[in-house]
């Protein structure tokens, strides 16, 4: 079984395609997760 | 001693507690990290006061910086310096509304707020008097303060960057505090508003999740405009996508499951049947934004993101679930974070 992922696992690899990371945040309606949000560099 | 001449007093003795030992902060802990709570606070380099509702948490913290950059920050939904407090039961407080908007008045009126956002401290309350005790209070306050207070009608019309007097009242008593809507990480006292789960065209939760996630979003920038092309990946049932076309976004949504029958030939709503993994989006295809919250190693489901966002337009927008199955610590994914980097 795979170790559970990171936060910053999961931000390298959208990093290397480009997709800067904006903020993380645990919202009221999340259970255990975060939402991620970002975005496609210039 | 009056009740005016009470406050002062107390708001002197505060000033001269925090000087020594540290900041009144109130934080907000979701109930789903219930038994991490004192972790969390320990964490940040705090102690707890007193818990406040189901989720409420009145602390002194001597580095308040701490709230935003030690990594537990992103386990708080929201927070509040506490400028301001009357602990009371305003139930059994002969005439509490007048006595707390005019005590507002007198310390913040003069203040640069924005305006004046009241919420409850428990925002599930069955009882009526408390659920409507806020709403109450920012009428009547508003009633005293200057004109400009009241020209937000709807909390999200805030300027995110300036600082707004935030005030949470419930059986507890009344907390209040200057600061941004960004500072507080969310536009009303609490982070959101309430977001029903329960009407008769709810697909699934993660309706809900998607609400808020584009409400949050609204503190750090412009969501996309009505009209933008969204790809869903692993959309089934359809909860998220429904919130989506209900704000007039075209969705593509890719699921090897189908979308609920609710969902059948929605206006905007192009589907594919097919596993994420195999999806390749027609020629000349490309998207706005792009959302994901499958099951599964997020790993995964990031790498199928990261292969579609060649078709996502620069500047385009992706809000990504995070999930964390057998994670069952705080400590424990702190402690994966930080060896990670």
């Amino acid at each position: 079984m795979k170790p559970p992922p990171s936060n910053s696992e999961v931000s390298d690899i959208a990093r290397k395609a480009g997709l800067k990371k904006i903020a993380t945040r645990h919202l009221t309606y999340n259970r255990n997760e975060f939402t991620m949000f970002l975005e496609r560099e210039a | 001693m009056g009740h005016d001449q009470t406050l002062m007093h107390t708001c002197e003795t505060a000033k001269e507690k925090h000087a020594v030992t540290g900041a009144s902060w109130l934080i907000r802990i979701s109930e789903i990290f219930a038994g991490h709570e004192s972790e969390i606070i320990v964490g940040l380099g705090a102690q707890a006061l007193r818990k406040l509702g189901r989720d409420f948490h009145l602390i002194r913290i001597k580095q308040p910086e701490a709230i935003r950059h030690s990594p537990l920050a992103r386990y708080l939904r929201w927070n509040m310096p506490v400028h301001h407090s009357w602990p009371c039961n305003p139930r059994e407080t002969d005439g509490f509304i007048e006595k707390a908007a005019q005590a507002l008045l007198r310390k913040f009126g003069e203040s640069k707020a924005q305006t004046l956002i009241c919420g409850p401290i428990d925002p599930g309350s069955p009882k009526r008097y408390d659920r409507t005790l806020a709403s109450n209070l920012r009428g009547r306050a508003l009633q005293l303060f200057p004109s400009e207070w009241s020209a937000i009608k709807n909390a999200e019309q805030q300027n995110p960057k300036k600082p707004s007097l935030f005030c949470l009242v419930g059986k507890e008593g009344l907390y209040a505090g200057l600061q941004s809507p960004a500072e507080c990480d969310g536009f009303f006292p609490g982070g959101t508003k309430f977001i029903p789960q329960n009407s008769p065209d709810t697909i699934s939760r993660a309706g809900a999740k998607i609400a808020e996630a584009l409400h949050h979003l609204q503190l750090t920038r412009r969501p996309p405009p009505g009209g933008a092309r969204w790809l869903e990946i692993g959309a089934s049932p359809g909860g998220m996508t429904t919130e989506l076309l209900a704000r007039e976004y075209e969705v593509i949504a890719v699921d090897r499951a189908p979308l609920d029958a609710r969902l059948k030939h929605r206006k905007g709503l192009m589907q594919f049947v097919a596993d994420a993994a195999d999806f390749m989006p027609p020629p000349g295809l490309t998207f706005d934004a792009m959302l994901c919250d499958m099951n599964g190693d997020a790993r995964d489901a990031m790498r199928q993101l990261a292969r579609l966002s060649k078709n996502l337009r620069q500047g385009g927008l992706v809000i990504f679930t995070l999930k964390l199955p057998g994670i069952s610590s705080i400590d424990e994914t702190t402690t994966l974070e930080l060896r990670s980097k």
